[in-house]
């Protein structure tokens, strides 16, 4: 009963008229940005962070502002893959097998609609996982010592690398740079400076902002110069975004299915996204069998990935609001600007601020809410901004970027930095290096260095404290299981394999 | 020596470099047991790991297609991936045109205000994407103009107003 009355606290709070105004703004601008080809929700949240931290908001208000960008960019991410077979994730590659063949048999319309409801669905079933799951978690989380908190975070380091990526190997080195970045600037404990070089501008460390938007959007209009413009007539094909009432029954099952099943995965740290789309898309296929034709333009192929990619992005924000940990590049990124706000995910978020908590669980769902009813009408607009030439787009793209970053701390030097993790960031991807990593190793670093300092201070410096509880040791178990896991991996994709790739 | 390899042997030289200068960050006074130099070592010490693996690894055949497409969170077009990864052409000239546009904005922002600067930029970027002069400063001039109104009248950020339009006052 608490839990119910907590939670129409949060819906107060989610349905004050600022917040249900941020709402639909932060919804609307993250379609727009998210849509952007190759921009992802990393880059949308990165590029719109100044927005959030400009206004002056509560942080209830900027987190609502968050969530919706966050729920936008998702869905202008899958907008772009169902009609260009341009994901800007990896979790929408799926979506883009049938999403795409739909649109080459003129019913983009529906393979949209049906986006929208199955992210909806998805969305609004893992709200009640969350709302169940995470107090639990977090009740139990206050049992973290140092030690299992830098176990927790070599785990979700290990399973974004072993998970996520083909190369195990290139993962590593991308979450060792991420590190290495965390440790410049002035020491914390000791006040050393580290890899300074007596450049006082950078005794602060390196600002996340910075970095991820150097690496990602930076990179990514770099990398747009290496290609041939592929600007396409898109509105003209999308014909009336609409379902008929018997696809939309037909395919309640099977966004059932995927909303539970991404949530659980997407609780995981790792690639929750990806894997939840995958597995929920290959699991489809087989419950179906011959009466659905996958890969061929079925809307099942459509609802499944996006139900599950959905339900996972929620899923996901359990370990990001109850440990503090984040499990991928977006909830990483998500993690640096909550922290940028002074609101510190964790065990005792839910406790001391519940306004906190309890809001963003009730503007998650009038997020989704606002994402139907304003996408459903408003995609034939929205559609337009894809046939905007690059010669628009990209600078656009740049200019945004520019006023992020210089706005962090007004310093000309950072957009100096930025540029040159741009060609870092275009190396690492012609290099096949995941760039995730990076970042998780940037926001985690510190948290990190931290907790491993602290337990062996405790212990003065007898490194068997690390695992000296059966928490501890059950983590170390996992990081060893989920380093096993791409074998496991492969074994299961040989076995569940969605017939074509998603390629022209 | 393949691409991979290549990038292998280039990380290595970096992690040994964080290493050595790892070395030298001693505390003036012992604050905890690990001190300041022990995480950038274990963050060198996985750079060096990842980078051995690839430069040290037997030679395989090259990973199915289908690999590329599960791949990291925010790897774009797949299909651009594969045509890229497997390439060591070098980056074409553009690219490094635009990142030095990006580091002469840098240095012209403040001087010349956002305003000019970032027109600028924009009409630089979009020339260099095959857009026209004309039509590029046209809208670039709208865009610039709408999100230097957006920041620093909607939402009260700082961004640099320039001496150029200071100079008749």
């Amino acid at each position: 009963m608490e839990t119910v009355q907590l939670l129409l606290d949060g819906f107060a709070v989610a349905l004050a008229p600022l917040n249900l105004g941020l709402a639909v703004a932060g919804v609307f601008v993250g379609t727009v940005v998210g849509m952007l080809p190759g921009i992802g929700p990393i880059n949308a949240i990165a590029m719109l962070i100044p927005l959030i931290f400009a206004g002056g908001l509560p942080p209830e208000s900027a987190l609502i502002l968050l969530a919706g960008i966050y729920y936008g960019s998702q869905y202008g991410n899958s907008i772009s893959t169902i009609l260009l077979n341009v994901p800007g994730t990896a979790s929408a590659v799926v979506t883009a097998i049938d999403g795409h063949a739909l649109t080459r048999k003129g019913r983009a319309g529906e393979a949209l609609a049906m986006s929208a409801v199955a992210s909806f669905v998805g969305g609004t079933l893992s709200i009640f996982g969350l709302v169940l799951l995470a107090p639990a978690l977090s009740r139990w989380a206050i049992r973290f010592g140092p030690a299992e908190y830098f176990a927790l975070m070599v785990f979700a380091f290990s399973a974004l690398s072993s998970l996520a990526g083909k190369s195990v190997a290139k993962a590593l080195a991308a979450t060792g740079f991420g590190l290495f970045l965390a440790t410049i600037g002035m020491d914390p404990n000791s006040a050393v400076p580290r890899f300074t070089f007596g450049q006082l501008r950078l005794f602060d460390g390196m600002d996340f902002v910075v970095v991820t938007i150097g690496l990602f959007a930076v990179s990514e209009v770099l990398q747009a110069l290496t290609t041939t413009d592929r600007a396409q007539q898109v509105s003209a094909a999308t014909g009336r975004v609409a379902l008929k009432a018997r696809e939309l029954l037909g395919a309640g099952w099977t966004m059932m299915r995927g909303s539970v099943l991404g949530f659980l995965v997407g609780v995981l740290p790792g690639a929750g996204g990806t894997i939840a789309s995958f597995v929920a898309y290959s699991s489809e296929q087989r419950i179906q069998g011959a009466r659905a034709h996958f890969g061929e333009g079925d809307i099942l192929g459509v609802a499944a990935p996006e139900a599950a990619n959905n339900a996972a992005a929620t899923g996901a924000m359990i370990p990001l609001l109850t440990l503090g940990i984040p499990g991928s590049g977006t909830t990483a990124v998500l993690l640096g600007a909550l922290m940028g706000l002074d609101v510190t995910p964790g065990p005792f978020l839910i406790e001391r601020s519940p306004e906190v908590f309890w809001g963003l669980a009730a503007s998650m769902y009038v997020g989704n809410v606002v994402l139907l009813a304003l996408n459903l009408p408003l995609v034939g607009v929205f559609v337009k901004v894809l046939e905007l030439p690059r010669s628009f787009l990209m600078p656009a793209v740049a200019a945004l970027s520019f006023v992020a970053v210089y706005t962090v701390n007004q310093s000309t030097f950072d957009l100096v930095l930025m540029t040159g993790f741009g060609v870092i960031g275009l190396l690492m991807r012609r290099g096949g290096f995941p760039l995730a990593p990076v970042i998780l190793g940037l926001v985690l670093g510190p948290l990190m260095e931290r907790n491993l300092r602290r337990a062996l201070a405790l212990s003065d410096g007898d490194w068997s404290v690390m695992f000296s509880s059966p928490l501890a040791i059950g983590l170390w178990g996992l990081v060893a299981a989920s380093l096993l896991a791409p074998m496991l991996v492969a074994r299961l994709r040989r076995f569940g394999e969605p017939a074509p790739t998603p390629q022209n | 020596m393949s691409e991979d390899r290549r990038w292998g042997v280039a990380i290595l030289v970096m992690a040994v470099a964080i290493g050595l200068e790892s070395l030298s960050f001693i505390p003036s006074f012992q604050t905890d047991p690990l001190g300041p130099k022990a995480f950038p070592l274990f963050s060198a010490l996985l750079l060096a790991a990842g980078a051995s693996w690839t430069v040290f690894r037997p030679a395989r055949p090259p990973a199915p297609a289908e690999a590329e497409t599960l791949h990291d969170e925010v790897q774009t077009q797949p299909d651009e991936v594969e045509a890229l990864s497997g390439g060591s052409e070098a980056l074409p000239g553009a690219v490094w045109l635009a990142a030095g546009s990006f580091v002469a904005y840098a240095l012209l922002l403040e001087p010349l205000g956002f305003f000019t600067a970032t027109l600028a930029e924009f009409v630089a970027l979009s020339l260099l994407f095959g857009g026209r002069a004309l039509r590029s400063a046209l809208t670039g001039a709208v865009f610039v103009g709408a999100l230097y109104l957006l920041f620093v009248q909607g939402l009260g950020l700082a961004l640099p107003t320039g001496s150029l339009f200071l100079v008749g006052r």
